[in-house]
């Protein structure tokens, strides 16, 4: 096997994992945000990115890179998508906390 | 009513007694008349009892009768004599005084036979007695067996 | 292309875009903390997407060291943009719970104000300076009790409060000023407040304005006094007992009674007072309006006062109810009877020897009648007998009488003076005997049995007028009668009534004029009032009273009769508990009334 491990990569996964936790754990808070939904799926996006990362340095490092990259990428438009939708739209969303 | 009968007037009063009689005999009444002074008398006439006169069984009786005596009234003498189941064949005629209706329907419902008011009025008095003396001279007196006595 | 590298071209597009409509929008109401670190995060990403972008085109491989960096950057940034989000809820939902409480403060339907250590205003809201009449500032800062009435009372109560040395308790009442001056009555309830390590730290108020409920309460005071008042001082007696048959309340005229004060009374009953035979009678009827619910009226008992005199009360008992419907005792009320009673036996005794004393009147009229009549009946009786025996003595002497000398003496008296003398005895016997027999007939009316029925006097005036038809002709006086009023009565009495008044109308006629009799008849106020007219004599007015006396004759001389008939009228009258009067002129006329209970 393959044993590729970088120490950073594991950090970023840690600290995702933590944030993770941290979500899941104020879950009702965060459904306040405008359009949390997309956000929140952006988040998961680049954490299965963050793992593909590590676990890519054991097996399928090709797919894995692969599927990795593709993470970003959708985590990325999730993020641009969010971002018009509270900041670009016309139509001011009113939710409690903005 | 024959002869012999005796004609019994219970009346305290002396006068009207007297006038009674005199009224009678003048009518023509012939029978004998026999006072009785008072109630009591004349129920003890009655009754075969006591001191005075008694009644004798085999003749015949006729009462007249007055009310307001002493010792016994005339309403209670006839009374008793019309309970009595002997005497009550004994013809009573009530000659008194009093013209009460009350009293007169007392008279009657216990029995007597006859009732006259005495008037005052002499003349009205004479004639009520003499229309009695026609009635004595015609009725019938029924004898009174010694049979039963109370 | 790589596809890997198209991705990551993906993912620098998408983050340039997220970046530029951030930048557009960023006037948008966004927490700023968010914005910064939101924007931190696009940064990043957006410099990950760069660096991976050169990675791929193997610009330099020191890039790998900084792409490892900014890519572990990355999730604690989305740490830190999640964190700050979050906060900025938390805050937001601090300032709203705050600005609701501010609202709540503010408008509670109650004043409320706060106080520090020293009890000087440090919050006071809105309802209370509009109670209040004051701005805020009048208030803020100044010592509470400055707005109080009893400035002094207050001060110690607020400052032993925050000292804690007296609990703030109930709430209690007070007098504050208005910034006109005047007082207002509130009710102020305090909460003590608490700092976080548990020292007191001020003290919270709330205030109402309770000039309404006193006035209320004044009122009620007043009317309470006022019924008070009223029970205390009525001459009856006013009690409410218990169930068990104790005095709750009991008013002056109760407590003198019994021999003591209202207060003495106050949760005794009758058995400490009355014999025990009378206040088990009293125990009894309290215990049966208890029980059914039925209300004891106006019965009629007797008591025992102090002294040990009998009196009589008429007592009414009702229970009490309480506001579910339960009966939680009787309220009485009696009245002293005592003189009516009294009276009343008093009536009732004199009644009856009213009544014994008739009986006995009448019973004597009977009697006497009756024993004075035989008598009678002997002297015309024998004058009779005299009489006849006259005539013997006439028929015996015969012619013999004529012829010797005393004879003529003897005539005389046999033909004159005896005649004369029986006649005279014979009359006065009559006479005696008509008179007897009036008051035999007079007494029989007050025994006789009335029986009332109604009358029509149409009918019955007509049948008496008839029955005097005969008379009326002879004399040639006509009677008219007008419609009649029915009336009460028994009725061959009143046929005797207008019997006898018609008869004496006949009989008093005036000789020079044809005799006129009106019979006419009105009713009033329930009784109907009969009018026998006649153009006849009349009556002078000292003789109108006397004509109702008994064996009172107006004309003894020319006129028959016994006296008795207007006696007799008056009479049955009185049994009838009518009226009878007269009205006459000497040479007009009479006018005799009757007056009869209607229908």
């Amino acid at each position: 096997m393959n044993y590729e491990l970088f120490e950073n990569e594991v950090v970023m996964l840690l600290l995702g994992a933590s944030v993770l936790v941290f979500i899941l754990a104020n879950r009702q808070k965060l459904k306040q945000l405008p359009a949390s939904n997309i956000l929140l799926v952006a988040f998961y996006t680049m954490l299965v990115a963050w793992i593909l990362t590590v676990l890519e340095g054991f097996f399928y490092e090709w797919l894995l890179n692969f599927i990795e990259h593709l993470c970003h990428a959708i985590s990325s438009l999730f993020v641009a998508a969010w971002c018009w939708m509270v900041f670009g739209r016309k139509i001011p969303v009113e939710k409690e906390a903005l | 009513m024959k002869k012999e009968g005796i004609i019994l007037i219970a009346e305290d009063d002396e006068g009207h007694f007297e006038l009674i009689k005199r009224s009678l005999q003048r009518a023509g009444v012939c029978n004998q008349i026999l006072r009785l002074a008072d109630g009591q008398e004349t129920l003890d006439f009655l009754l075969v009892r006591g001191d005075g006169p008694k009644r004798e069984p085999d003749k015949e009786y006729l009462l007249l009768l007055d009310i307001r005596m002493p010792k016994m009234d005339g309403m209670e003498v006839l009374e008793k004599i019309k309970q009595n189941p002997d005497l009550k064949k004994i013809p009573v005629i009530m000659l008194t005084a009093t013209d009460d209706p009350r009293t007169i329907e007392r008279c009657h419902s216990l029995g007597c036979s006859v009732y006259i008011v005495k008037p005052v009025e002499y003349e009205d008095f004479a004639d009520a007695v003499r229309k009695v003396g026609l009635l004595l001279s015609v009725v019938e007196v029924p004898q009174i067996s010694d049979a039963k006595k109370t | 292309m790589h596809p890997v590298a198209a991705f990551d071209l993906v993912t620098f597009l998408a983050s340039a875009v997220a970046l530029i409509v951030l930048l557009k929008g960023w006037k948008r109401a966004l927490e700023p903390r968010a914005k910064l670190v939101f924007a931190g995060l696009l940064l990043f990403t957006l410099s990950y997407g760069i660096l991976l972008l050169i990675e791929w085109s193997g610009i330099t491989k020191a890039l790998d060291r900084a792409e490892d960096i900014v890519g572990a950057l990355v999730p604690m940034w989305w740490a830190f943009v999640v964190y700050a989000f979050l906060a900025g809820i938390v805050e937001q939902q601090l300032l709203e719970r705050e600005s609701r409480f501010e609202d709540l403060f503010d408008k509670a339907p109650v004043g409320y104000h706060e106080l520090d250590t020293e009890g000087r205003i440090t919050r006071v809201n809105r309802t209370e300076l509009e109670m209040l009449g004051y701005q805020t500032e009048d208030m803020l800062g100044k010592h509470v009790w400055e707005f109080y009435f009893n400035k002094e009372i207050s001060k110690q109560a607020v400052i032993s409060k925050l000292a804690g040395t007296i609990p703030p308790g109930q709430a209690f009442e007070r007098t504050i000023k208005r910034v006109n001056g005047i007082g207002i009555p509130i009710l102020i309830q305090d909460r003590l407040l608490y700092d976080k390590e548990g020292h007191i730290r001020g003290i919270r108020s709330t205030i109402q304005n309770i000039s309404k409920r006193k006035q209320i309460e004044e009122m009620l005071a007043q009317e309470r006094k006022l019924l008070r008042t009223l029970i205390d001082n009525m001459p009856d007696n006013i009690f409410v007992k218990d169930t068990k048959s104790r005095f709750v309340v009991a008013n002056f005229a109760v407590a003198n009674l019994m021999g003591t004060t209202p207060e003495g009374l106050m949760g005794k009953s009758d058995f400490d007072f009355y014999p025990h035979e009378l206040a088990a009678k009293y125990y009894a009827d309290d215990q049966n309006v208890i029980q059914t619910g039925r209300l004891l009226f106006g019965q009629e008992e007797p008591a025992v006062d102090p002294e040990g005199n009998r009196k009589w009360y008429s007592t009414t008992k009702v229970c009490l109810r309480d506001s579910r419907g339960q009966v939680i005792g009787i309220v009485g009320i009696s009245r002293d009877i005592t003189a009516r009673k009294i009276a009343e036996k008093d009536r009732e005794r004199l009644m009856k020897t009213l009544a014994l004393k008739n009986e006995e009147l009448e019973s004597i009229l009977y009697v006497t009648s009756h024993d004075l009549r035989a008598p009678l009946v002997n002297i015309q009786g024998f004058s009779k007998e005299l009489s006849h025996c006259c005539d013997q003595i006439h028929s015996a002497l015969g012619d013999k009488i004529k012829t010797s000398d005393i004879g003529a003496e003897l005539l005389a008296v046999l033909n004159k003076d005896i005649p004369e003398a029986l006649g005279f005895i014979v009359t006065s016997a009559s006479k005696m005997d008509s008179l007897l027999s009036g008051l035999l007939r007079l007494s029989r009316l007050g025994q006789a049995a009335l029986n009332i029925e109604q009358l029509d006097m149409n009918a019955m005036l007509t049948d008496v007028t008839k029955s005097m038809e005969f008379q009326a002709k002879e004399i040639g006086a006509t009677v008219n009668i007008e419609s009649l009023p029915a009336c009460l009565g028994d009725a061959s009495q009143i046929n005797q009534i207008f019997s006898n008044i018609l008869d004496n109308a006949l009989k008093y006629l005036d000789e020079s004029r044809p005799g006129v009799i009106r019979i006419h008849a009105k009713t009033e106020n329930g009784h109907s009032i009969y009018c026998v007219e006649d153009n006849g004599t009349g009556i002078a007015p000292e003789h109108q009273n006397k004509i109702f006396e008994i064996f009172h004759r107006l004309e003894p001389d020319r006129k028959s009769g016994e006296g008795l008939g207007l006696t007799i009228v008056r009479r049955i009258i009185d049994r009838h508990n009518g009226k009878v009067w007269v009205e006459s002129e000497p040479g007009k006329g009479s006018k005799f009334f009757v007056s009869l209970p209607g229908v």
